[in-house]
């Protein structure tokens, strides 16, 4: 008898209760398909490029490599960079010198001119013995002096369709001659894209 | 999303619902994979960690709205039970590491803006920051759902079934899923008459696979209480619970990965409303612990 006396006064409530639960229900299914952020972007860490570039027996050195860029762009991500960073430029060195080194390293794009993108040390020479440790960007070495105009050829690149090939040289200098064998200076390049995943 | 939808539809309504509920989470699948393949196994984990949150927080929802369980007779019924857990602003961001282990802020899959780490040689060259990714879905609310089938009785216990097998359909993107949970509830009350209140206790196991790259498990204890007042159903728990999330891969860096993740709810409160209309049952619950969450769900039965 309570009980029926409780349902009679409740029941306006209850019906409004059955409608708001069906929309909560109703809601619920809806969710979901408009959540998914446009223009998300993923950070792509490409392939980094390794330069080994093996000294002569001059005081004066120079080398060069090639990378098809295109090597080095995972299948998923073609034609969907939309913004490349270098995030980090190493330089060491192999090999058991006495003197001094300093070096430049230079990006050139296709056909393009050479555009410098780091300096090894900042300014004048220091000892080879330096960079028998990486010297790193990221780990703030006072050794190594990035260049923008390297820098922005090589992101450009990044964004050109179809990817260029690029041309890594090294040029530099030695302080005592002679030479010794097996002198290797080794510049990584390591590259971060932001892709379209959507 | 043609095939997909009719995929669906041949499948039919469980699936259907299931489906729809949870299309952010196979729409972002890809695109989740492809993110975190990009990360090494620290930074993954603070991506990823508020799914393992949520997904733990809703699987492990929806147990009881209802604590009056008879001592014996059968008993069928069929809930298609949404959850759905809030999404609050500290699950939007981690702190991650940089290469040369720098801690900076960016977003979780939850977040928006990836962030940024400045380079320590030209702090204010974009060109050399190193990032992280963007997150991709962008909702306060997450939501979830699961077809749980009730069958009972024999001493006052009933036993809870959850299972959708769906098969990977390689034309609509869609990797192999499976929910499958199981469970078992018994009645406290019958031994206790004294006691103005239904009550149960129970325990539910839960399984989530996603492929072979996402694995969510989760089980839960819980103690349920019920008033009915006609077909009102006023009910209520206490629940202590564990979910883990598995990822396996291999990350872009050639590292293979297999990251477990907790979810951050363990102890669970809730309250909540039912109607009893006869075979239809329409309830709903407010599920409070380290993450706010809610359940909504029709049933049929008797």
């Amino acid at each position: 008898m309570v009980s029926k006396r409780l349902v009679n006064l409740c029941r306006p409530r209850i019906e409004t209760l059955s409608v708001g639960l069906a929309a909560v229900l109703l809601s619920l299914s809806t969710i979901g398909s408009s959540c998914v952020n446009e223009n998300a972007h993923v950070s792509v860490n490409l392939s980094p490029i390794v330069g080994r570039y093996k000294l002569g027996t001059n005081p004066t050195f120079f080398g060069t490599i090639t990378v098809k860029l295109d090597s080095i762009v995972a299948r998923d991500y073609k034609n969907k960079i939309r913004q490349g960073r270098i995030y980090d430029l190493k330089v060491r060195v192999e090999g058991e010198y006495g003197g001094e080194v300093a070096g430049i390293a230079a990006v050139q794009a296709g056909n393009g001119d050479p555009k410098q993108i780091l300096r090894f040390p900042r300014t004048g020479s220091v000892n080879w013995s330096v960079y028998r440790q990486p010297q790193s960007l990221l780990g703030n070495s006072i050794y190594l002096l990035p260049q923008p105009e390297g820098i922005n050829e090589l992101l450009s690149a990044l964004l050109a369709k179809p990817l260029p090939d690029i041309t890594f040289s090294v040029v530099g200098t030695l302080s005592i001659a002679p030479v010794p064998d097996n002198l290797y200076v080794v510049v990584e390049v390591y590259l971060q894209a932001d892709a379209e995943i959507n | 999303m043609k095939e997909r939808l009719q995929y669906v539809f041949v499948r039919g309504g469980v699936a259907l619902f299931t489906l729809a509920l949870l299309a952010t989470g196979i729409r972002a699948e890809s695109n989740f994979e492809k993110i975190i393949r990009q990360q090494n196994a620290e930074n993954a984990k603070g991506y990823v960690q508020p799914i393992a949150d949520i997904f733990g927080a809703n699987m492990n929802a929806g147990f009881s709205r209802n604590a009056k369980l008879p001592a014996s007779g059968f008993n069928f019924r069929l809930d298609i039970i949404g959850m759905a857990a809030l999404v609050g602003s500290d699950q939007e961001t981690y702190m991650a590491t940089d290469p040369w282990g720098r801690k900076f802020q960016t977003a979780t899959i939850l977040g928006k803006k990836g962030g940024a780490s400045p380079n320590p040689i030209d702090p204010a060259n974009p060109a050399l920051e190193y990032r992280g990714s963007d997150g991709i879905i962008n909702t306060s609310i997450f939501p979830f759902a699961a077809p749980q089938v009730t069958i009972g009785h024999i001493y006052g216990t009933e036993a809870i079934i959850r299972y959708v097998p769906i098969p990977e359909i390689s034309s609509a993107n869609l990797p192999k899923i499976t929910l499958f949970g199981a469970g078992v509830r018994h009645s406290l009350s019958q031994y206790f008459d004294a006691i103005p209140l239904d009550m149960a206790g129970g325990f539910m196991y839960n399984s989530f696979t996603v492929g072979e790259f996402i694995t969510i498990k989760g089980w839960a204890i819980a103690a349920h209480a019920s008033k009915e007042l006609s077909i009102l159903v006023l009910y209520g728990g206490i629940q202590y619970e564990k979910s883990t999330l598995t990822l396996t891969y291999k990350s872009t860096g050639g590292e293979d990965v297999n990251i477990d993740l907790e979810g951050s709810n363990v102890v669970r409160a809730t309250l909540g409303a039912g109607l009893n209309l006869g075979i239809l049952k329409i309830f709903a619950d407010a599920n409070f612990g380290a993450l706010t969450s809610f359940t909504a769900g029709i049933g049929f039965g008797f």
